[in-house]
């Protein structure tokens, strides 16, 4: 194992968490943009109320803009991504040139779009496309396992936390969950048992899982002493 | 070399990608900016590249030789070759420094010198950097990429390769280690040089380290990991200021140093590159009298000279800057980085007869040379 400090294993589990809460709100809101183009105009208030972010858009325009490009909203994928970006630029040394440059990338489409994207679903593929190379080369090319492990951690918390919101089908949430605990238990990280234990109960109840979303949500909330 | 030129678009797209950047604070806001890429090199051939070399080995062997006196027995004062003036009223001296003998007796491991070539074709010696000299990293990265963009200019020709640097960062760093792992030490994320720091460090195998991340016990430096356990430190390639390091030694408000680390350092635990104290050494004061320590030290004579320079403390040379002024330029010595620097033909008669008046009430402070 690699030395790690207290504050880098927490940069790289929230590198996990914002890399992550880009990648799967950006897809979901090609989904929700798609509906607005012909259909519910106002389906953006329901992506706002399921990934509990305030509405504070009062428009699917305005929406369309702010939430992909204003650096002042806090919940923007184009803030996300700099938090992303914050948290890998302090980890050269873990993640290596070659594989930071996928972040730096992803940020400089959301940056150079900013405010021009007639076609944003077009052009922002670009983004997911270099945080799946992100992910994939930090697989490849990060030595050290502890590491993959904390990052790794971060990201299937976010995407257990959204799919959870998002109302995904059990089996989704089993395959994730899954994932999750499989780095957990390898991270080193220090958690709460009782918590694992619920949300484990919580998750093998199939389809009825979300009858009880809002426990499983908040033991996972819960799940981590330190970070 | 004219493919560089026609790549010089890609390679910057390249910087871009791997954020070679820096960063400024402009009204108290810090922006970083890309690291701009120059196509046209400075060819210095081969013959020229080792006396240069064999110049500057000379210097800076000649330097260590003074911070190694200057904080012991200060011979090359009590011999009168320096003016105890010029020494002890430094910034760059600390007291705090006397007495302690780094590991491997080397105080300046990385010594940026800065050299400027004069229309007579000569080099000189513009200034010395001992502390926390930066950028090796930039023709570092440029290079891979302009061996990518112009493959042929390097097949073609034989240019010595620059890209082991972070290999001979670690030599050194193990050198003088004193057992344990080997960090670099960034202030933070917001460094103006924070890409050097992250890249260095990557490069070298060094551990990154924030300062929150090292802590003293027992006389030694340790590394703090987040399952609770702990790793020694051997060697800190330190990319704080000096009066930044250790609150309890030097500035108390610093938020930024490692409590202690001074007397870890003293005690021989762990060694710091470069060493504190080192500013003593390349003061623009000092800098007129690095030829005379290549003569004391060593035997010899400097191979490569200073830029022409007068010293107004020195009668004779404070009669010719009175009657040159307007040809010359100024340097504050206690001033780095640029500032304080005043050319004389950008200024008025009156302007001129102030500055005069300045250098005489205050000889010691003022450094004048003519290019």
């Amino acid at each position: 194992m690699g030395a790690i400090s207290i504050e880098k294993a927490d940069r790289l589990f929230w590198l996990g968490r914002y890399g992550e809460r880009v990648l799967t709100t950006l897809m979901t809101y090609f989904d929700f943009y798609d509906e607005m183009i012909d259909g519910d105009e106002e389906a953006y208030r329901i992506f706002c109320e399921k990934i509990a972010i305030p509405d504070v858009y009062g428009s699917k325009e305005n929406f369309q803009q702010r939430y992909l490009f204003d650096q002042d909203d806090p919940n923007s994928i184009i803030s996300n991504m700099e938090r992303a970006f914050d948290n890998a630029v302090v980890m050269r040394g873990e993640l290596g040139t070659y594989t930071l440059a996928y972040v730096q990338l992803a940020l400089d489409v959301l940056k150079g779009e900013n405010g021009k994207a007639d076609a944003p679903v077009y052009d922002l593929q670009q983004v997911i496309d270099y945080l799946n190379a992100f992910w994939g080369c930090m697989d490849d090319q990060v030595e050290d396992e502890v590491c993959r492990n904390i990052i790794k951690c971060g990201k299937y918390l976010e995407r257990l936390d959204l799919y959870m919101r998002l109302g995904y089908p059990a089996r989704s949430i089993e395959k994730e969950y899954s994932k999750f605990l499989n780095r957990l238990h390898r991270s080193g990280l220090s958690y709460k048992k009782d918590c694992e234990e619920k949300l484990t109960g919580i998750v093998g109840l199939g389809e009825d899982w979300k009858e009880h979303d809002k426990e499983a949500l908040e033991a996972l909330w819960n799940l981590f002493e330190v970070i | 070399m004219y493919e560089l030129i026609d790549h010089t678009e890609n390679i910057n797209r390249l910087l871009a990608r791997y954020g070679v950047k820096f960063g400024i604070y402009k009204n108290s806001q810090f922006h970083e900016q890309l690291f701009p890429f120059d196509p046209l090199p400075r060819v210095i051939e081969a013959e020229e590249f080792e006396f240069l070399n064999r110049g500057l080995s000379q210097r800076v062997q000649a330097l260590n030789l003074f911070l190694a006196d200057i904080y012991s027995e200060k011979k090359i004062i009590k011999e009168g070759v320096i003016p105890a003036d010029f020494v002890y009223s430094s910034k760059g001296y600390l007291p705090q420094c006397q007495g302690i003998v780094p590991p491997g007796k080397i105080y300046s491991h990385i010594s940026g010198i800065d050299l400027v070539q004069g229309k007579d074709e000569n080099w000189y010696i513009l200034e010395d950097n001992l502390r926390i000299p930066s950028g090796a990293s930039y023709p570092m990265i440029a290079r891979e990429l302009t061996r990518q963009a112009a493959p042929s200019t390097f097949s073609r020709t034989r240019i010595i390769d620059n890209r082991n640097y972070a290999a001979m960062l670690k030599e050194t760093m193990d050198y003088v280690n004193t057992g344990g792992i080997n960090v670099v030490l960034t202030p933070g994320r917001y460094n103006a040089a924070f890409f050097e720091h992250s890249y260095l460090a990557e490069r070298s195998g060094a551990i990154l380290s924030m300062p929150q991340d090292l802590f003293v016990e027992d006389n030694k430096l340790y590394y703090r990991q987040y399952g609770g356990s702990r790793l020694q430190v051997g060697a800190v390639y330190r990319r704080l200021s000096d009066e930044y390091l250790d609150p309890l030694c030097f500035l108390p408000e610093s938020l930024i140093g490692v409590p202690g680390i001074m007397d870890v350092y003293r005690n021989g635990n762990v060694a710091l590159v470069n060493a504190p104290g080192n500013g003593v050494a390349d003061d623009k004061g000092i800098y007129y009298f690095v030829p005379h320590m290549i003569k004391y030290y060593l035997g010899e004579e400097a191979i490569l000279h200073n830029a022409p320079t007068y010293l107004a403390f020195y009668e004779e040379d404070r009669k010719f800057i009175l009657e040159h002024l307007n040809r010359l330029v100024v340097k504050d010595v206690s001033e780095a980085g640029g500032y304080g620097v005043i050319f004389g033909s950008d200024l008025t008669r009156e302007k001129l007869e102030d500055l005069a008046e300045v250098i005489k009430a205050e000889p010691r402070r003022s450094l004048i040379s003519s290019i």
